[in-house]
């Protein structure tokens, strides 16, 4: 039996990954979960995994080639196993001659709303149990007659929280670091472009956040604000979600990405669904992505597409700022920096930590009203 | 305790049930003093007499019409027709008179009428001896019919079968008669409408009519060593049907076999299957796979006919059809 090797779906905006290199030839005995190939997103670089043992029987890709997510890029069977004429899975590929070409044909259309999604073949009880973990179907591949998903595919992939494993390509990549830079800047274009941008801002006065840092040692300011939003947004619904196909989808997990400044470029790392945890957790959690994302080496749950974006200026003197939102997403929260400012309190002037909260927001979604619920409320938690 | 083949365990049930009840007759061609064709009445005539165990000639029709006419005035009786092939020259007494005389008669009248008869499936008994109509009848509301696969559950349906007030269509197996089952001492009675799990298994529910109930069971052990674990399901009587047991077995393995002798269009596959789809679509983890005879006239040389009757292979076939792609 033939087994597709197919190039997993890291996040709903990447339409091209890039083939870096082979790390098995044809011909070679492969087991289960052995890497067999490095490919490069604008986050990370990652190995495509064997599904199936058997011998590596055809690359269908080479390495320099620029592959859009569930291309199929190899084969794996048994040596008498006939390969398919074609693979079943749509294949996208576009050759890059040169590495100064553009990476993904200028012409190719840009819009807000994602790429058509596969037909896909499930069984109604494997639909259920992904619909009930929130596992990403373009993920799964099917190992039921004719590719059908059935609930053991749904099973292994609640089981693999990680699916791939990330490596290499860190910083001192000049290559990698500009083509980061390239994918940074079409998204963000892409969001300029498309998006109606309108930011709202509300200053909040934090010399209790201040003392419960002091209370956590190990935590950051950062951490507390993620605590803040991990409160606030269960009663927003409306921010956490993204614009897709003229509608806004709310999404019920809160998977909140964090901006990092790496030497690479800007990566948003993902956090795992934040509703209910505490600060402790939710701490080391953030710790490790941001150490990954320095270092290069995510893993793939922090690659899956954030529904909402924390980006948080630092220690520093900056006010505020306008952050631009991360399609598909709809909302993006600004945090200026804590200075010891003068606050109005019960008519007297006083002089305390705050800083701005500014939220940018897509107005096709989203109205000034929800915007202005969601920063009271928020002030609130984060002052009390 | 004691030992008794199918076709014993049958004959047990009707003498015990004519003991018991004086007015019971039985009626069909030979069942007399030569004791059915099959050997199923044999000694009823030599203890109960030629007034309640009566020689009927060749006409299905009027074997099955005379015991209707004898169960509406309160003699329950049991007519035998010596293949299920032969209920077609009966259909008119079977489906437009025995079902429909206590809801025409608006309760006044009941109709325990048992009507039995063989499926010769298997045996080179050739195309109008050998087949399988159970799903004729389970089509005409007020009919019951049961498919015993062991002496056990022969015995005690055949009992419940000619309490009943109702008419019931006993399907037997002649491949079944000489299998040998162990039969307790005392009374029992099997009720209608309980299916029996015969094998407990979580990967797949494997429901198994009459003669391949056995041959699930085999083949349920021989899909053990291969690593799927068959939960193997006979529904004892099609008519009532089992459904509640059926569904719960498929909400936990999410896959359903359907095995019978008859042909597969218009089975009885075909009911379980739709009955599951519409009550536990959301269980399914791939689409219920029916194992029966092709549409095609049973033929009678045993190569032939070999081929067309499922076996324990085209069982285990099927049940692994859910995962081929990993085979």
């Amino acid at each position: 039996m033939i087994t597709e090797v197919v190039v997993p779906v890291m996040d709903q905006t990447t339409e091209t990954v890039l083939l870096t290199r082979w790390l098995k030839r044809e011909g070679d005995v492969v087991a289960a979960g052995d890497a067999l190939c490095e490919i490069e997103t604008e986050k990370a670089t990652v190995e495509i995994e064997a599904s199936a043992p058997g011998i590596l029987r055809k690359q269908l890709a080479e390495a320099g080639t620029q592959i859009a997510p569930r291309t199929v890029v190899a084969y794996i069977g048994r040596e008498d196993d006939p390969l398919p004429r074609s693979p079943v899975s749509k294949s996208t590929s576009t050759r890059q001659t040169e590495p100064s070409s553009p990476a993904v044909p200028a012409a190719a259309p840009q819009t807000a709303t994602p790429s058509q999604p596969r037909e896909i073949r499930i069984s109604p009880r494997a639909r259920r149990l992904a619909e009930d973990n929130k596992i990403d179907l373009n993920t799964v591949d099917g190992s039921g007659p004719d590719g059908r998903i059935v609930e053991d595919d749904i099973k292994a992939a609640i089981q693999r929280a990680v699916y791939t494993s990330p490596k290499i390509g860190g910083p001192g990549d000049a290559a990698a670091t500009a083509r980061a830079a390239k994918a940074k800047a079409e998204r963000v274009s892409l969001s300029w472009r498309t998006i109606p941008h309108f930011h709202m801002s509300i200053t909040a006065n934090l010399s209790h956040l201040v003392s419960r840092k002091t209370a956590a040692p190990g935590t950051t300011y950062t951490d507390l604000f993620l605590v803040a939003l991990a409160q606030t947004l269960p009663a927003h619904p409306a921010l956490n979600g993204y614009w897709q196909n003229d509608t806004l989808q709310v999404v019920s997990e809160i998977r909140l990405g964090l901006v990092v400044q790496t030497e690479r470029g800007l990566v948003i790392p993902a956090l795992r669904d934040v509703r209910g945890r505490g600060l402790a957790d939710i701490a080391a959690e953030r710790e490790l992505v941001v150490k990954q994302a320095l270092a290069g080496t995510l893993g793939a749950a922090a690659m899956v597409e954030p529904t909402f974006t924390l980006t948080n200026v630092g220690p520093g003197h900056i006010d505020s700022f306008n952050a631009i939102i991360s399609p598909p997403q709809v909302a993006i929260l600004a945090v200026g920096s804590i200075m010891q400012r003068p606050v109005a309190v019960d008519g007297v002037m006083v002089i305390c930590p705050t800083a701005m909260f500014t939220l940018g927001v897509d107005h096709r979604a989203i109205d000034g009203r929800a915007a202005q619920a969601f920063l009271e409320q928020l002030k609130t938690t984060l002052e009390g | 305790m004691h030992e008794l083949t199918y076709a014993q365990a049958i004959n047990e049930g009707i003498r015990e049930e004519m003991r018991r009840n004086q007015k019971i007759m039985v009626l069909g061609e030979d069942v007399g003093k030569y004791g059915g064709v099959f050997g199923v009445t044999r000694g009823l005539f030599d203890e109960f007499g030629g007034e309640r165990v009566r020689d009927c000639p060749l006409n299905e029709a009027a074997i099955v019409s005379f015991a209707i006419g004898l169960a509406i005035q309160g003699r329950p009786a049991i007519a035998e027709l010596e293949f299920m092939d032969f209920t077609t020259f009966a259909m008119d007494p079977i489906t437009n008179q025995a079902p429909k005389l206590r809801y025409f008669w608006g309760g006044q009248v009941s109709v325990p009428l048992t009507v039995r008869t063989p499926i010769a499936a298997g045996l080179g008994f050739g195309t109008q001896h050998s087949q399988s109509l159970e799903a004729w009848l389970i089509h005409v509301p007020g009919l019951k019919v049961a498919m015993p696969s062991n002496a056990y559950d022969a015995k005690g349906l055949i009992k419940s079968a000619i309490r009943d007030p109702n008419p019931v269509v006993f399907a037997e197996s002649i491949g079944l008669y000489a299998t040998k089952g162990q039969i307790p001492d005392e009374d029992y009675t099997i009720p209608f409408g309980k299916a029996e799990i015969k094998r407990k298994g979580d990967d797949v529910t494997l429901v198994a009519l009459g003669l391949l109930v056995p041959k699930a069971l085999k083949a349920a052990e021989e899909l053990a060593g291969r690593g799927v674990d068959v939960e193997v399901i006979d529904p004892r009587t099609v008519a009532p049907l089992d459904i509640e047991t059926i569904i719960a077995s498929v909400k936990k393995t999410g896959r359903l076999v359907i095995a019978h002798v008859a042909s597969k269009t218009g089975g009885i596959g075909a009911e379980i299957a739709q009955q599951v789809v519409e009550r536990a679509f959301d269980s399914l983890d791939g689409p219920p796979v029916r194992v029966a005879a092709p549409d095609v006239p049973i033929a009678a040389s045993a190569q032939l006919e070999s081929a067309i009757i499922p076996d324990v292979a085209d069982i285990v076939k099927a049940c692994l059809s859910f995962r081929n792609a990993r085979a």
